[in-house]
């Protein structure tokens, strides 16, 4: 008897009973978030449960979905991204009754790619986060987060489309769905090379990519706060996994038909992303060129191919995401009633309220791989792997690109640090859900980067068996 | 034990700012720099034990810090220069500036003890925090201006240096040494030339930026001018001595054959700074750009003492960081009360103030002596043992590192004169408070004494020395 | 019995007409067609190999993807209709007031 996938079943139970509570109480009532935390809890607990069993790894369905350990940390890491969106947006009444349904929907769907052995596991995952979250950039119903939304949908359909065909060539090349029983020695060339690059493109247009990143900043501005946090860290934790287990499992003997483009795709995200980022006045619209470079290191993660980089991507997911949270639940904090703030809106953030200022000067430190902060250890880890794997390419690109992303990051701490003109603004408000968000994720990135080896050791041990296949 | 003392009292003081009222941060910052005195004075006289900790062990890394003779005397010279800065701070700078003056502490001292490259790199980039900080909040559009090309120029130094930290690893665990990052183990280790050479610039450009070493000084200008007095004290006065030090501590043991290598491409360059610092310093009218300049000539001294190769032109660096530091430091306080005084720092402004402010005068006299090499200061025990160095590696270098003493003493004097001597045209000042000069006074007296008795660091720091290059000594590469 | 390579071919110009059409059109509700002519496209090209591997997993996955695809136009009208209510014009060009 095996609890493998309960993690999963339990958010499936999780997401009908939250449904249910929708329905029966008053429509804007609290009770909705608190089952969709218990679930969150649930499943966070059973996957801990699942980490100490000895049954792992362990093959369900006809190898259509694999639990080990690298899929436990993923469950690990989206729950934590599903947790904070959820309580980023705690009982917030502009999102609508069935923000914490969706969240969970979409939660589900990360944890799917987590385990997909299989394109049709891959598939379904893949539209499983995606649809709840077309609702969600949706939500807020003004013309702005309507535009997100209709936005995300069409690209979203657009990638799925491409993501789609390259799998039907590669079933026509190979004969079977399953990552594992790809032998891409006996396939049929052009066939499985066009798909391979087809399901590639269609992935990495998911993760936001240069230079499939273009609807990455409009959604991301256009999305309400919570959902927007929710995108930029579930949604890569999502694609990265996927992506990860596709290539690695399907086609890592034949790394070189991938490897080098991804590096150079790796290379020119982390610059272009950083780049941009420089020039935005918009402070979501810069995490969401922040999100694109990240992208880019996790790609760097992948395309160095080696034991290490599988290790270095997953670690990299943890920091990059709490800061991320961090960064956003203060976004969230000083635009109060408003869902975007421009830079110009931090000046004097330092004077109105410092914790404020300190917490995201953690969070953009974090971001821009400052030692001290997990960023840092994430970006040195990645480093070595890319140095591992012989490809000191990659590791110039990273470090170059990081120095760009450091100019745009301390951009906004400079504006929170300088006086204001004057004007004495209103008090910033901190509601409770958000400021454990918030106070959770800037402990954990200082204590990750200040005694990094439990996680290290964690993650070490969750991509080392990619290696005994 | 006491290195943990060193550096959990200043975090544990910057901690305590933030948390108590405004009123007392500047009382708490004294105390706490005090109590690391007190803790260097363990360190000094009772017990020099290093920590030697499991870090992440699954990267081989330790925090692993060392007081030997490299390191100890430049952990003196951090914290006796905290504590004078914090007494010469503004009462009312905030609780901001007294918090990120201590982290800047702490880091300081995790960077000058650490011995694992990966610790050491940690504190490196640390550092660069505080420092945009007390660039940043503290002084007008300028300054912001300043702290973000502090912040770049130094960060894309040292971003490439990671890239060279996390390279030697590899390569020594490519060699079948296993992971490690301890300066120790890397040292000497086989490399290709091509990615040697490659490495060796990384790291000498990371910490060329720092220091400032010509012709990478860019951030200097506007970082010193737009600096507060104390802060600008300890710039110059211990940051920069960060970027010589590290190419002493981290380099020289691992880098000792690209040092011969390219020795006359470096002396040539370290001799160009040398001389454009000199000019530079000539022609400034702002005394304190006149001693950020010649303290840029200075830097290149030290590091031509390195590139010399020899064991006298190291030891002279080894001494001349620690004596630069204390003289140069004392410098620019005693410069940022004048400029409180008069409200100016342009030469031109000011003449004759040694009628109206002798003692003032005096502690000026005195650091300018020891900036320009008097013998009997320490400046010029440092400089002479540089300049041996020079002469028996390639005594084309020593006549021009002489001839710039020369004008060394030119441009420092230049200032003095114009603005303590001739006739009183300025309105008259006030000297120095006896507080002032209480802090002042043990400054003084501590430049007095290690310039009478040099042996006291040299002796300490030549067992340090040989260890550092005992690779380079076996190949009999070291006179 | 029509040849294998003749559906995958019609399959593939399925595929290229639907993304050009995403990629000239403006009308996000012609758009979002296009969008579906993708999958149906790659649908059509797992049940041909189905077909001629004689095997199942391929039809399955086409199942699937004509369930999702309904899913999607669901959600995907919703939206659209939604931002048509707030503008009431459909021009992709003109809904930008997010500057990309």
């Amino acid at each position: 008897m095996t609890y493998a996938l309960w993690p999963e079943y339990s958010v499936v139970i999780g997401v009908f009973v939250t449904m249910i509570a929708v329905m029966v109480f008053n429509r804007r009532s609290i009770q909705a978030y608190w089952v969709g935390l218990a679930t969150i809890v649930v499943s966070g607990i059973i996957t801990i449960a699942d980490w100490s069993s000895k049954s792992l790894p362990v093959a369900l369905y006809g190898h259509a979905v694999t639990v080990d350990a690298f899929s436990l940390v993923v469950n690990g890491l989206v729950l934590v991204a599903a947790a904070g969106a959820l309580m980023i947006g705690w009982n917030d009444k502009r999102y609508g009754p069935d923000f914490p349904v969706l969240v969970l929907l979409a939660l589900l769907g990360m944890m799917v790619l987590g385990l997909a052995n299989n394109f049709v596991v891959l598939f379904i995952g893949i539209e499983l986060l995606s649809l709840p979250l077309y609702i969600l950039a949706a939500s807020r119903g003004t013309g702005e987060s309507g535009e997100a939304g209709l936005k995300y949908l069409l690209l979203g359909a657009f990638s799925s489309g491409i993501l789609l065909f390259g799998l039907a060539l590669l079933y026509g090349a190979s004969g079977t769905l399953v990552f594992t029983h790809l032998d891409p020695a006996h396939m049929i060339l052009p066939l499985a090379g066009a798909g391979l690059a087809l399901t590639v493109v269609g992935l990495v247009f998911k993760l936001g990519i240069v230079p499939f990143h273009m609807w990455i900043p409009d959604v991301y501005e256009g999305s309400p706060l919570p959902v927007t946090t929710y995108m930029a860290f579930g949604t890569k934790v999502g694609a990265a996994a996927i992506l990860m287990r596709f290539l690695f499992f399907g086609f890592s003997l034949d790394a070189g038909w991938w490897g080098p483009a991804l590096g150079y795709l790796a290379v020119l995200t982390m610059v272009v992303g950083n780049l941009l980022a420089l020039a935005q006045k918009d402070l979501k619209r810069l995490l969401a060129y922040s999100g694109i470079a990240n992208a880019g290191y996790l790609l760097v993660g992948i395309s160095a191919h080696n034991m290490f980089g599988a290790r270095a991507l997953l670690f990299y997911l943890l920091p990059y995401g709490l800061a991320v949270l961090a960064a956003f639940a203060v976004i969230q904090f000083v635009a109060g009633e408003r869902d975007s703030l421009s830079l110009d809106d931090l000046t004097g953030l330092a004077y109105r309220s410092p914790w404020l200022a300190a917490f995201l000067t953690v969070a953009m430190l974090s971001l821009a791989g400052i030692p001290l902060t997990g960023g840092f250890v994430g970006k040195f880890y990645l480093i070595q792997a890319a140095l591992f794997a012989n490809q000191p390419g990659l590791a110039i690109g990273l470090v170059v690109g990081a120095m760009v992303g450091l100019a745009a990051y301390v951009r906004p701490l400079q504006r929170a640090f300088s006086k204001a003109a004057g004007e004495s603004s209103e008090p910033i408000r901190w509601p409770v859900a958000g400021s454990i968000v918030l106070v959770v994720a800037v402990v954990a990135t200082i204590g990750l980067g200040v005694y990094p080896a439990p996680v290290v050791h964690i993650v070490n041990h969750s991509a080392a068996f990619y290696w005994l296949h | 034990m006491f290195l943990v003392w060193l550096m959990a009292v200043p975090l544990a003081g910057a901690i305590a700012t933030l948390i108590a009222p405004k009123e007392v941060s500047k009382a708490i910052a004294a105390i706490t720099s005090l109590v690391g005195l007190v803790g260097y004075a363990g360190l000094l006289f009772i017990s020099r034990a290093g920590i030697d900790w499991a870090w992440i062990p699954q990267w081989g890394i330790r925090f692993h810090l060392v007081s030997d003779g490299l390191s100890l005397f430049l952990l003196g010279l951090s914290a006796v220069l905290f504590v004078v800065a914090v007494f010469a701070s503004d009462a009312h700078a905030g609780r901001a500036y007294y918090f990120w003056l201590l982290v800047l502490s702490f880091s300081v001292v995790g960077l000058f003890a650490a011995v694992d490259l990966f610790v050491f790199y940690v504190f490196w980039e640390v550092l660069l925090i505080p420092v945009f900080f007390l660039l940043t909040g503290w002084s007008g559009e300028r300054g912001k201006k300043a702290a973000m090309k502090w912040l770049i120029m130094n960060l894309v130094g040292s971003f490439f240096m990671l890239v060279g930290v996390v390279a030697l690893a590899v390569i020594h665990n490519q060699n079948g040494g296993g992971l490690t990052f301890e300066i120790s183990q890397l040292s000497g280790m086989s490399m290709s030339a091509g990615v040697a050479s490659w490495l060796f610039f990384a790291f000498l450009v990371a910490f060329a930026i720092k220091a400032p070493l010509w012709p990478l000084h860019g951030w200097m200008p506007d970082a010193y001018g737009e600096s507060p007095a104390p802060v600008t004290a300890i710039i110059s006065g211990v940051l920069s001595k960060a970027g010589i030090y590290g190419i002493l501590r981290v380099m020289i043991p691992i880098f000792m054959p690209q040092f011969r290598e390219y020795q006359t491409l470096l002396l040539i360059v370290a001799t160009a700074g040398l001389v454009y610092g000199a000019l530079m310093a000539l022609r400034q009218q702002d005394m304190k750009m006149v001693t950020a300049y010649g303290s840029l000539s200075h830097m290149a001294m030290m590091a031509l003492g390195i590139f010399s190769l020899t064991s006298v032109g190291l030891l002279g660096t080894t001494f001349y960081m620690v004596a630069h530091g204390l003289m140069v430091g004392g410098l620019f306080l005693v410069l940022g009360m004048l400029e409180n005084r008069t409200g100016t720092r342009t030469i031109q402004d000011m003449a004759g103030l040694n009628r109206s402010a002798p003692r003032l005068a005096a502690y000026f006299l005195f650091f300018v002596l020891g900036t320009l090499g008097l013998p009997g200061l320490p400046g010029f025990a440092g400089e002479y043992m540089i300049i041996q160095g020079l002469i028996a590696s390639h005594v084309v270098f020593a006549v021009i590192a002489g001839f710039i003493l020369i004008v060394a003493a030119w441009y420092m004097l230049r200032v003095f004169q114009a603005v303590m001597q001739g006739p009183a045209r300025t309105t008259a000042i006030k000297d120095l408070w006896s507080r002032q000069v209480a802090w002042l006074v043990p400054l003084a007296g501590l430049v007095i004494l290690i310039g009478i008795w040099p042996a006291g660091i040299t002796a300490h720091a030549v067992p340090s020395l040989y260890h550092a290059m005992h690779f380079a000594l076996g190949k009999g590469g070291v006179h | 019995m029509i040849p294998l390579n003749w559906i995958v071919g019609l399959g593939a110009a399925l595929f290229a007409i639907g993304a050009v059409g995403v990629m000239v059109r403006k009308n996000p509700l012609i758009m979002f067609m296009a969008a579906e002519m993708m999958w149906n496209a790659a649908a059509l090209v797992f049940v041909a190999y189905a077909r001629s591997f004689h095997a199942m997993s391929g039809q399955v996955m086409a199942f699937i993807i004509i369930g999702t695809a309904a899913a999607e136009v669901g959600i995907g009208l919703a939206i659209i209709v939604s931002v048509y209510h707030h503008r009431h014009r459909l021009d992709i060009d003109e809904v930008s007031q997010l500057k990309g």
